[in-house]
């Protein structure tokens, strides 16, 4: 490890140097009867004890008085934990992670199902030998709490999956300090994500500095690899307010986050419209996404080549939480093939900002928005855990556990990993990143996903 | 003969009055060569002395900021390491010879050789019963002893410059979240106790960046405070259990908070609850980041300020000198400088005196802001000064007491004692400027037949301000200036 930074205030964090080949954001066991509540014995951590310049820590956790004396394996990759457990009438368990990256080797008890169990008197002194098994552990793994270290960016962090996520909006590309690596094993990434904005592209949200990474296309059912597209601007659908027809919206350019060259100010008149243009494919349900921001309801009424439905009342167009927090207005509809006129027209004095008109329907080749997207600008309300394999010139992506697309890859990617500047594309939410040096089988894809249930317990 | 003799009298007095008298003239200034290990790992930047403390078989004991405690044999001038991996060690007391308590970020801990050797093979934790949210600013000053055998520690507040951590100790309360200087986590802004046997007591809050804490010789506690928000400018407050020293975000913690954001409080209530400050730094003149205060309990060794405290400045190369009383059942005093330039390295953050009570060792940091690095020591050479013996408040002026006999014309003249007096506001606002400020000019002055000494009377006195007077004019009998002649009198009060 090395020290960091300025002397004297927090940035003297050390960092690792060397491969990470375990972590253990548990501690490992707990005492038998306790077992059902794991958890609610917290570690104390009491102190230590230098003996040959090695530390033996000093914990306790409930009524367990615990002493733990690490020693590197000699020649090997490896730890020896020497413990010495007093106060536990019941004995202890040692609760096996698969997802280790090392191996278990307990001098005493038993091994039950998942778990290893040791009596009291052999949990008065035990050790464990861990061994690193190679390849096993990610590369990389960021939960998104150490980019906030790396990245203070005040307010960027919010409820994950796993702890916190990050919220990437731009600006300059967070690549975390790594280095750069070869995959002549094969490759993985893992990650959370949860998009803000479901109808706008981003052309890489974790990509390898050599060989691309993975995106997101509406027009393209949802995620793909390969070499990060051009920008999605203008290719999935989406309609610019500013190039609708439209009379007495004025074109502004103020606020930021927009889409295009610019956004349609609603707000001064009773009648003020706008105009789109929509070729229709097929017949049937489609869904409308008026992307706009607004200071509160400002409703707008809605009429397709002419004709409105007197009986429903206008779109609502909520408040959203600022000028710059653009949100989709969703309205489904059925409509006729051929080129239809979708227009709305302000209904009062106060108008919001009109950004983009997105259309999804039958032919269109978009998934459909569900209709609680209309008050929460996601995808849906759920985190998605994306994740890619790459073995022997394929790579198979999975959404949420299950195969989701396949690729031909030319060449192994390369290089570091970089989280990518979403720009004037839509934000999006990210956690717990996985980068591994080799394929990552449908088992551990499985036993990631399962994390999110664990965390919510 | 006699026409020598009076050559040699005007040729004497002839060079105080031309040049005036040092500090240096009385006093020895020696920088302590470092440990090299330290130069080894991080260069100069690495012997930043944050805590100094003397063993009972004269070891000094030094902890720095890459997370050493070393010791050294004052005479050998070899250092050893005692103690490594520690994390921004900020004070040190050492127990006995074996034994050395040190406040690092996360806890107080109790480092102990126990097998004789020199170096600490324990490392154990004394308390940690305080939250960490994992900014930067959130310091763990002190420790300092007190004659039972208790510890107090004070916790810095989080600096709205940077977030929290999302792994954080403690409850996390976001009522004063990101404000200009915050308390999120408990204790933040607090003066705790933690007895002898371990257990932590909330004792104070109201704090902001309480660097410095020590005893009067009468075993009363004070702390320094640093001027920013809440703080008008930096203060020297006599901490009592229970009480409320003014940084309103502190206040979250205090076991019966009902009251919301502490922010939120008008300040007219905030100020009816909080306990003045005994001492103002008058900001820019006087010091812009005090640090420890360490009372004078050399009985003489030191020079003729016995019993009075000394207290660092970060910003200058100065060590201040604080002269207290009671008045009206409250603290207050007087702040001058003592030790000025000369050179004496800035960041002056910890103090300690020798055993034999004649030097006084200092330990400089930066911390990335104004400040040095090192150790120095101050050794009096015998010789007396000329100064400010001591200072105190009564209805319409002030007495005064000089260390040396004083020339009666000057000290006679009410011109040499006018006074600039002014208040500093009590806000959320960062610092404060001087407001209602005046000019006195003393009415009377009644000097003593010995001329040691002197009663100032004003044309009116106001209790809540800062009497600022510059001495520069006086003379001593010999023709000698004072060596400092800056005095800034806090009269909270006024004696009836």
């Amino acid at each position: 490890m090395r020290k960091n930074g300025s002397f004297g205030r927090w940035r003297t964090l050390p960092t690792i140097e060397g491969q990470v080949y375990h972590v253990e954001n548990e501690f490992p066991f707990h005492e038998k009867e306790t077992q059902s509540r794991t958890g609610e014995a917290r570690a104390c951590f009491e102190g230590y004890r230098l003996i040959d310049g090695i530390p033996e820590f000093q914990y306790r956790v409930g009524n367990l008085k615990v002493t733990e004396h690490l020693v590197k394996l000699p020649g090997k990759s490896g730890l020896l934990r020497k413990f010495r457990i007093k106060g536990s009438d019941e004995g202890v368990v040692w609760k096996l992670d698969p997802q280790a990256g090392v191996t278990y080797a307990f001098d005493k008890g038993t091994k039950q199902g998942n778990a290893w169990h040791l009596t009291g008197k052999e949990a008065e002194s035990f050790a464990v030998r861990m061994e690193e098994v190679p390849a096993k552990f990610p590369i990389l793994r960021l939960g998104m709490n150490d980019l906030a270290v790396c990245y203070n960016r005040k307010g960027d962090l919010h409820s994950g999956v796993i702890g916190q996520s990050w919220l990437m909006k731009g600006g300059k590309a967070i690549i975390p300090a790594q280095q750069p690596h070869e995959y002549p094993q094969g490759a993985a990434l893992s990650f959370w994500v949860k998009l803000t904005d479901p109808s706008r592209s981003i052309s890489g949200l974790v990509s390898w500095e050599k060989g691309g990474g993975v995106y997101y296309q509406p027009d393209k059912d949802a995620f793909g690899f390969g070499p990060a597209p051009a920008s999605g601007e203008g290719k999935d659908g989406g309609l610019e307010a500013e190039d609708a027809k439209f009379k007495g919206p004025s074109l502004q350019k103020g606020n930021g986050g927009f889409a295009g060259t610019g956004y349609l100010d609603f707000g001064t008149k009773v009648g003020e419209f706008v105009e789109w243009e929509v070729a229709v494919d097929m017949a049937g349900p489609h869904t409308l996404s008026f992307r706009y921001a607004s200071s509160g309801n400002r409703p707008l009424r809605l009429s397709v080549d002419g004709e409105e439905d007197l009986l429903a009342p206008p779109l609502p167009f909520a408040g959203t939480k600022s000028w710059t927090d653009w949100r989709n207005q969703i309205h489904k509809l059925d409509l006729k093939p051929g080129k239809r006129k979708i227009r709305l027209t302000s209904v009062s004095t106060a108008g919001p900002n009109l950004d983009r008109l997105t259309v999804m329907g039958p032919g269109s080749g978009k998934k459909e928005i569900p209709d609680t997207l209309s008050q929460e600008p996601v995808m849906d309300e759920d985190w998605h855990l994306v994740c890619l394999s790459l073995e022997e010139g394929r790579a198979k992506l999975y959404l949420d556990g299950s195969l989701h697309r396949e690729f031909a890859v030319k060449a192994p990617p390369s290089g570091r990993i970089a989280l990518d500047s979403p720009g004037r594309h839509p934000r999006f939410y990210l956690d717990e990143l996985r980068v591994y040096g080799r394929p990552l089988p449908v088992e551990e894809i499985q036993a990631l996903l399962a994390q999110k249930e664990e965390a919510a317990q | 003969m006699r026409r020598v003799c009076s050559f040699v009298f005007w040729l004497g007095l002839g060079c105080f009055s031309t040049q005036g008298a040092k500090i240096t003239d009385f006093y020895d200034i020696e920088t302590i060569t470092p440990p090299s290990l330290l130069m080894e790992r991080y260069g100069k930047a690495g012997t930043q002395a944050d805590g100094l403390d003397f063993m009972p078989d004269g070891r000094l004991v030094a902890c720095f900021v890459g997370g050493e405690v070393f010791t050294l044999e004052p005479k050998s001038g070899k250092w050893k390491l005692f103690a490594d991996g520690l994390h921004t060690p900020l004070g040190v007391v050492a127990v006995n010879d074996r034994e050395v308590m040190v406040s690092q970020r996360p806890e107080l801990t109790l480092l102990k050789d126990s097998d004789g050797d020199g170096d600490a093979d324990e490392y154990s934790v004394f308390s940690d019963d305080f939250g960490v949210s994992g900014n930067y600013h959130e310091f763990h000053f002190g420790p300092i002893r007190d004659k039972d055998g208790n510890f107090y520690v004070a916790l810095g507040t989080a600096s709205s410059g940077a977030d929290v951590r999302f792994e954080k100790r403690g409850k996390f309360d976001k009522r004063s979240y990101l404000q200009r200087m915050y308390a999120s986590v408990p204790y933040r802004g607090w003066v705790c106790k933690v007895t002898r046997e371990g257990k932590f007591i909330p004792w104070a809050s109201g704090l902001r960046t309480p660097n410095g804490l020590g005893f009067d010789l009468e075993g009363n506690l004070f702390v320094s405070d640093n001027q920013g928000d809440w703080v008008g400018t930096s203060k020297l407050h006599h901490i009592e259990k229970g009480k409320f020293y003014g940084h309103a975000a502190s206040l979250l913690w205090k076991e019966d908070w009902k009251e919301g954001r502490p922010v939120d409080l008008p300040v007219p209530a905030l100020d009816e609850m909080r306990e003045t400050a005994a001492i103002l730094f008058p900001h820019g003149s006087m010091s812009n980041s005090p640090s420890q205060p360490l009372v004078d309990s050399t009985e003489g060794k030191f020079g003729p300020f016995a019993g009075q405290m000394f207290i660092g400045e970060m910003n200058k190369g100065r060590i201040m000198r604080v002269i207290t009383e009671k008045v009206r059942g409250k603290i207050q005093g007087a702040c001058l400088p003592f030790f000025d330039g000369n050179g004496l390295a800035t960041g002056n953050n910890r103090l300690v005196f020798s055993p034999d009570g004649k030097s006084l060792w200092v330990g400089h940091s930066t911390h990335g802001w104004a400040g040095n690095q090192g150790i120095q020591k101050i050794t009096w050479s015998g010789k007396t000064p000329p100064e400010l013996s001591s200072i105190s408040v009564n209805p319409k002026g002030f007495s005064m007491s000089f260390t040396v006999p004083m020339d009666r014309k000057s000290l006679s003249d009410p011109a040499n004692y006018s006074a600039k007096t002014y208040a500093y506001k009590y806000h959320q606002g960062y610092g404060s400027p001087q407001v209602s400020k005046d000019l006195l000019k003393a009415s009377t002055v009644r000097v003593s037949k010995d001329a040691r000494s002197v009663r100032i009377e004003y044309e009116r006195m106001i209790p809540r301000r800062v009497y600022e007077l510059r001495l520069s004019g006086l003379v001593g009998a010999k023709g000698e200036k004072l060596v400092n002649s800056l005095v800034a009198y806090h009269a909270h009060n006024l004696p009836k």
